[in-house]
């Protein structure tokens, strides 16, 4: 029976766990055997293996050596027998094995005579007191080096349990003691041990219970990994990240700290945890759980023998491989495990990878029956023929297929078994990684790999390289790819097919490892807009040993197909490598020979080169665009998965494109650019990259005629900038839409929404004042300023009451059209008519020349400029003085008030649920409105009306927009609602990351990516800029230690570190300037380049900025 | 021994003269049918006027799928020779007649199991002295342990004819609801019918906790895109789990409300001839309210397919 979800269950192996560890530590009873009857031979037979293959073994054990020799390492012999260790005893002692395989001690823990006579006097003092108390009969055992074992139940029944029954012997221990009065049962037992231990001089004493007995020594497990780490892994140059270490009770029984718990210690951070038990009372967050007892042990170490037998192929076969996935990079990856077709459109969005000139979904190469792949090049659009057709983003064919063929069967993952089947995207590499393991229906298993990647640091360069190998037969094998049209709706392909030019395939295998086959450029038409579309690929197949498989190539009408095939042996890896250049006529004249001559120099190159150059640009925009929320993992995974987009969104070359909705992932809403680009994602690039953030603010101006023809459209002067556009800066939006319940909806937003004018002013300004760029304001931004400005003196009348009002407007609340006076439209129109007077004066008196010649071109006259100043002091902004609110519009009060709490877990928006007419009858907000007019302009007002406004509105905002729970968590955060702030801060991370709402099946929401990085770095850190500066207010979420990103101001750096205990802010300038930074509403300080400096906060009073060494 | 019926060649029913009481679940004298035999949608009647509403849908379904219609008369005693002539000339039209005795609903499932039938089609309930719940004691019994989809009818449609144009399928988004889907495509294949696709939101629709739902996302930045991408997404995950006939018209409807009213009022006005519906195998009062809602008020018959116990439907579903 089929279902949307049809999950198939793969036992993967967790990412972590995807490498050959140098040193593997594990506890030896319920780990590696269930009892110590059990036959250890195949555990032996693995763990020999691995020895023999270099990896240092170390086996942690309360019991005696002699046990564990007898059990296990007695039947080892040969050198390679050298790097086992058995700790035995309780972490007190270390044996380890000579030349001639005979254990020798390395290390012990000898106690005092002084200590030891404690022991026992403590011992004995527990059993009396509990003899006294119960009458029960209680021995302790002293012969055990180091400690004395109390035993609490010396019945013959329980002489030596398994540990399988350890729920049972808990259960008849508690039940011994409790039914002997001590009601507290074990629990009491280890309360009086360890008061006893304080009482008799011992009060380091380790008090630990393997339930039948609570034992009182001087060493424990912590002991034995202390020694370990320090030992062999220092010594060895064995990193942390190379230790495994497992275990099988490492969380909490009744209460008590698990046995293993005590392995989890400081001397073994950056260690990967795991643990085979049960562990019914869940696991430290450091462990992953696997569970399966023994058996999964083995199965753990057959899967390192396997990996290391992988590390250690011959250099032919090596050179084969793709790197290694970074597994313990674990903050930075963001990763997919099986396989649920249903999910397929939006893990294709959130796996994708650009670079802000081309974008390519994170599709399955062999595609499924829910695959939407996709390729897009920023800016090229195309009109499809249709009624009412509106320009939209163009689909590339599908240059990433590839289909690996077994013996005349094509693997897919919805035929077989999913052995295997992980989807990683390497955040800081910029890399999506694939691992796949199928086993067909044949029983053949097939081990394929994938890496594909956008290069950040050539922006018209493409990479994918997929290796494969037949795990368990020979057979033929056969890659094939055909490149053609892209499939779904008519308008996301190219108007027509493409073109190939037919170029001779270069057969010698270069030897830098570099695809061999070049196909010539396919030459791609978007023919309502004009663009041509170059595209030029080389591929190539090379097998384990140096072979090179010819391709088989045909074109056919519209499409290319390509074909390798060859008899492969099992465990041999192949390996195709596939480098796409892409040129557009947008940016030079000729694009299929840039193609071909790009791709060219790419084979130069070679594959490793470009790979490693991309790294390093992704690393190098990381050293700015990192945040790191100490304390709180999750979230620092997910600002890095928002920033690794927006990253991703931005082209710095191109100032002729702007970032559409959903960015280069995907097809919704066509490409088109909104208001979410300067309000929402630009802060991002101002902060973090400025130069991106300039080429998208020139997309404004190179599309200001658009602007002003749009202005003058509907009767007004200046500039008003279209509600979506693409890009050619004219009006897109469609004009109407089918609603869910089939009623046909006019769309206003493109004839009413004008406060985006304002939004592109904002950006501009905001860009100007932290980027210090005066050629850009002079020569483009000062432009959009004043054109901007004048468009807002066109379009409010001065009213009866002598204030000017905007009438029929939609603002960010787009439940209620054709509104008057919104609080948000107007209070940003003021604001831009402020800047604008200021413009004029600030040019006029800076850059005379410039103004003169710009006020003639625009002929705009210093009456013109003081009329914007007048109108915006007489700006009406709905602000009442005796509440501090502002009203939403005119009107907004004296709409019905729905308590939105009634509506608690529904599942669409509110007008969906209301009806359009009841929605805009009532005070229900869309999104934030004054709210977000309180974030953009904060200094403008007062505390007490930012906290009124705050406390009205959103309790009546229905968040019907993503782009609404990101500004509430920065409002509260600045506000101090740090409850409220860290719950919007969740809601706008589920956006795109809440598993199964499919929200991002379309594209990943590049706004609401960017409203995150504003809520840290706005919110959380409380940065403003102010004056010829910026202030910080910091409000840290609870569970944060600290909170570390950096801003650009001006040429220089600033890293910032906020501690949440005691509140501190740390700060470091990198650069040549000097910055003035405030803290709160204290007064600013001025930093000098390459000094350190730090602020306290003690009883509740920030103190005097400190320059620290360092 | 059974012996398919042309009302036009021969009036008389051939029958099985020996009756059974259904005493011993775990028996079956009948031998069991091969696969390669026609499939058999079985009809219970219970010798009242208003269970013969079951026989045109029953007719019209088994058409489609090529099966066989197995009429068995279902009573304490058996029914003579005479009493099954009385049956009507369109009441015998094309079908086997059967008769069993003993506990109804037992019986009837039992003889669904020995025939491996592909449907049963049933009336919700006859005895209308009493007041209606959705369904019947029999009919509820019958679809809690039947092997196969139960088709509902309405008593009051009579013997009015029935054939299959538009197909209604409630889908919550949920993968129960999706069980549905390829049920569904088939009788769009069969007949040729229009399906319209009905998701319900609305306060009382609450977000379904099921792993692998898609249901509308409480976020439509720009609705003149996100209601289109929507529609998109969800047909398209219904096309991933069942290939669709190009020819298939489908369409997708969102209405707000409580589902069950919501489903039938949409039943009515769209002139639906079916409503598909997954059920998870509950008829607990909240759990089940939505699903007897439709059975009580569905202007139409309702298929009902479980999704909670694997059922036949290797006929339908293919």
């Amino acid at each position: 029976m089929t279902s949307i979800s049809n999950q198939v269950s793969a036992r993967t192996v967790p990412l972590p766990l995807m490498q050959p560890f140098a040193m593997i530590t594990f506890d030896w009873d319920g780990t590696a055997v269930m009892h110590r009857s059990d036959n250890a031979g195949a555990v032996r037979a693995l763990l020999e293996r691995l020895l023999r293959m270099g990896v240092f073994i170390v086996i942690v054990t309360g019991t005696n050596f002699p046990n564990i020799d007898h059990q296990l390492a007695a039947a080892i012999r040969g050198p390679h027998k050298r790097r086992l260790f058995i700790s035995a005893n309780r972490g007190s002692e270390v044996y380890g094995f000579d030349a001639a395989s005979a254990p020798i001690l390395v290390w012990q823990r000898v106690a005092t005579p002084e200590e030891d006579r404690r022991l026992t006097e403590i011992a004995n003092a527990v059993r009396e007191t509990l003899v006294a108390r119960t009458d029960l009969e209680i021995r302790v055992i002293y012969n055990r080096l180091n400690r004395r074992k109390i035993d609490l139940i010396p019945l013959p029944a329980w002489s030596d349990p398994p540990k399988s029954a350890l729920g049972l012997l808990l259960q008849a221990v508690n039940e011994r003691l409790r039914g002997a009065g001590l009601s507290d049962g074990l629990r009491a037992v280890m309360a009086l041990t360890e008061q006893t231990a304080r009482e008799r001089g011992l009060p380091e004493a380790r008090i630990t219970t393997d339930v039948k007995h609570v034992e009182v020594g001087l060493t424990d497990k912590a002991d034995a990994v202390a020694w370990m780490m320090r030992e062999v892994a220092h010594t060895e140059g064995i990193p942390p990240g190379q230790v495994l270490i497992v275990g099988d009770e490492f969380g909490p029984i009744d209460g008590f700290a698990g046995s293993d718990d005590k392995m989890v210690t400081p001397a073994a951070q950056g260690v990967v945890f795991v643990s085979v038990g049960p562990e019914p009372g869940g696991v430290p967050p450091e462990v992953i759980h696997l569970g399966g007892g023994p058996d999964r042990f083995q199965e753990l170490l057959a899967q390192q023998v396997a990996m290391h037998a992988q590390r250690a192929r011959p250099a032919t076969a090596a050179a084969l491989d793709l790197p290694t996935i970074p597994a313990t990079d674990r903050d930075w990856l963001f990763v997919e495990e099986g396989f649920a077709l249903a999910r397929e459109h939006e893990i294709e969005s959130l796996f994708a990878v650009a670079n802000g000139y081309v974008g390519v979904r994170g599709a399955l190469a062999e595609g499924s029956s829910l695959s939407l792949p996709a390729t897009y090049v920023a800016g090229v659009f195309d009109v499809g023929t249709g009624a009412g057709s509106i320009p939209a983003l163009v689909v590339l064919p599908d240059w990433a297929q590839v289909r690996v063929v077994v013996d005349g069967h094509t693997l897919h993952l919805e035929a077989g078994e999913i052995l295997e089947h992980r989807r990683v995207l390497d955040l800081r590499r910029g890399i999506f990684w694939r691992e796949w393991r199928q086993r067909d229906p044949t029983g053949r298993v097939t081990h394929v790999r994938y890496l594909r990647l956008a290069s950040l640091s050539d922006r018209h360069a493409l990479l994918q390289s997929l290796t494969v190998t037949p795990e368990n037969y020979r057979g033929r094998l056969r890659l094939e790819s055909a490149i053609e049209r892209a499939t779904g709706d008519a308008e996301r392909a190219m108007s027509k097919p493409y073109a190939p030019i037919p170029v001779p395939d270069t057969p010698a295998p270069p030897s830098n490892g570099s695809p061999a086959s070049v196909t010539g450029p396919l030459i791609l038409h978007a023919t309502s807009t004009g663009v041509t579309v170059a595209v030029a690929l080389a591929s190539a197949v090379r097998r384990e040993g140096g072979g090179v498989i010819m391709r088989a190539a045909e074109d056919d009408a519209g499409r290319r197909v390509e074909g390798w095939e060859w008899e492969e042996e099992i465990g041999q890896v192949s390996r195709l490598d596939r480098l796409v250049a892409v040129h557009t006529s947008r940016d030079t004249e000729q694009p299929a020979a840039a193609a071909a001559a790009h791709l060219q120099r790419m084979l130069h190159d070679g594959v490793d080169a470009i790979r490693d150059a991309h790294v390093r640009a992704w690393e190098s925009r990381w050293q700015i665009a990192d945040i790191v929320a100490e304390g709180d993992e999750e979230t620092t995974r997910a600002l890095r998965f928002g920033i690794y987009h927006l990253i991703g969104a931005a082209n710095p070359a191109d100032e002729r494109v702007s970032i559409g909705a959903r960015a280069l992932t995907g097809d919704a809403y066509k490409g088109h650019v909104f208001w979410d680009t300067e309000i929402f994602m630009l802060p991002f690039y101002t902060f973090t990259d400025p130069a991106a953030a300039r080429a998208l603010l020139m997309y404004r101006y190179h599309t200001l005629p658009a602007a002003r023809a749009k202005a003058h459209g509907l009767g007004y002067r200046g500039a008003l900038y279209a509600w979506e556009s693409t890009d050619t800066g004219e009006e897109t939006t469609p004009s109407e839409v089918t609603a869910p319940n089939g009623e046909m909806v006019r769309i206003l937003t493109g004839e009413q929404e004008h406060h985006i004018s304002a939004d592109v002013a904002y950006a501009i300004w905001q860009y100007w004042q932290a980027s210090g760029d005066d050629t850009f304001f002079v020569e483009t931004g000062a432009e959009i300023v004043l054109e901007t400005a004048r468009f807002w003196a066109s379009r409010g009348t001065i009213g009866p009451d002598g204030r000017y009002h905007i009438r029929t407007v939609i603002g960010p609340d787009e439940y209620h059209e054709g509104v008057d006076d919104n609080a948000y439209t107007n209070g940003m129109a003021q604001w831009n008519l402020e800047r604008g007077a200021e413009t004029a004066c600030t040019l006029a008196e800076r850059w005379p020349a410039r103004w003169q010649a710009l006020a003639e071109r625009l002929t705009i006259t210093a009456q013109e400029s003081q009329e914007w100043a007048r109108l915006a002091a007489a700006m009406y902004t709905g602000f009442d003085p005796h509440t501090g609110l502002f009203e939403q519009f005119s009107g907004y009060f004296g709409l019905e008030d729905i308590d939105l709490t009634t509506y608690t877990g529904r599942t669409v928006p509110m007008d969906v649920l209301l009806g359009r007419e009841r929605t805009q009858r009532s005070q229900v907000v869309k999104q934030a409105d004054v709210v977000l007019l309180l974030h953009l302009l904060w200094d403008r007002f007062p505390p007490q009306v930012r906290e009124e406004n705050f406390r009205y509105y959103e309790p009546r905002t229905g968040h019907g927009s993503s782009l609404s729970p990101g500004i509430h968590a920065l409002v509260a955060a600045r506000l101090g609602n740090l409850p409220l702030a860290e719950r919007y801060l969740r809601q706008a991370i589920d956006i795109d990351l809440a598993n199964n709402m499919g929200n991002a099946a379309g594209g990943v929401h590049a706004a609401a990516l960017g409203g995150l990085w504003q809520v840290v770095v706005f919110g959380f850190a409380g940065m403003r800029l102010q004056g010829d500066g910026l202030a910080f207010d910091p409000h840290l979420p609870q569970g944060w230690r600290s909170l570390r990103f950096a801003v650009r101001w001006r040429g220089s750096t600033l890293r910032v570190m906020v501690r949440q205990e005691p509140t501190a802010i740390e700060v470091r300038l990198e650069g040549v300037d000097m910055l003035q930074v405030a803290v709160a509403a204290e007064a600013p300080t001025v930093l000098r380049p390459g000094c350190r400096y730090t602020v306290t906060r003690a009883h509740e009073q920030w103190e005097q900025w400190r320059e620290v060494p360092g | 021994m059974m012996t398919t019926l042309d009302a036009a060649q021969q009036e008389e029913p051939t029958m099985h003269q020996e009756s059974r009481r259904d005493t011993s679940p775990a028996r079956s004298d009948t031998p069991q049918r091969g696969s390669a035999d026609p499939p058999i949608v079985l009809v219970p009647l219970d010798g009242s006027v208003h269970a013969t509403a079951a026989l045109p849908v029953a007719r019209a379904l088994a058409a489609l799928k090529h099966a066989i219609v197995h009429v068995v008369n279902v009573a304490e005693e058996p029914l003579s020779t005479h009493d099954l002539r009385n049956l009507t000339a369109e009441q015998r039209r094309g079908t086997v007649v059967d008769q069993i005795t003993g506990t109804p609903a037992a019986s009837i499932v039992r003889m669904a199991n020995e025939q491996r039938s592909v449907l049963i089609v049933m009336c919700t309930h006859t005895d209308m002295t009493k007041p209606r719940d959705a369904v019947g004691h029999v009919a509820e019994a019958v679809l809690r342990t039947a092997p196969c989809p139960v088709v509902f009818v309405g008593p009051e449609r009579g013997a009015q004819p029935w054939t299959l144009h538009h197909i209604l399928l409630p889908h919550d988004g949920t993968p129960t609801a999706a069980a549905a889907v390829g049920p569904a495509m088939d009788l769009v294949h069969q007949s040729g019918a229009a399906l319209d696709v009905l998701h319900i939101v609305g306060p009382e629709a609450v977000r379904p906790s099921e792993p692998g739902t898609f249901t509308m996302s409480p976020y439509a930045d720009q609705p003149q895109h996100e209601w289109p991408l929507w529609k998109r997404e969800f047909l398209d995950r219904m096309r991933a789990l069942c290939p669709i006939p190009p020819s298939a018209h489908i369409r997708l409807f969102v209405r707000s409300g409580t589902p069950g009213k919501v489903i039938t009022r949409f039943a009515t006005d769209h002139a639906s001839d079916l409503i598909i519906l997954a059920w998870g195998g509950s008829l607990d009062a909240t759990r089940a309210r939505t699903f007897k809602d439709v059975i009580h008020h569905s202007p139409c018959p309702t298929i009902v397919l479980r999704t909670d116990v694997p059922v036949r439907q290797e006929t339908i579903s293919k």
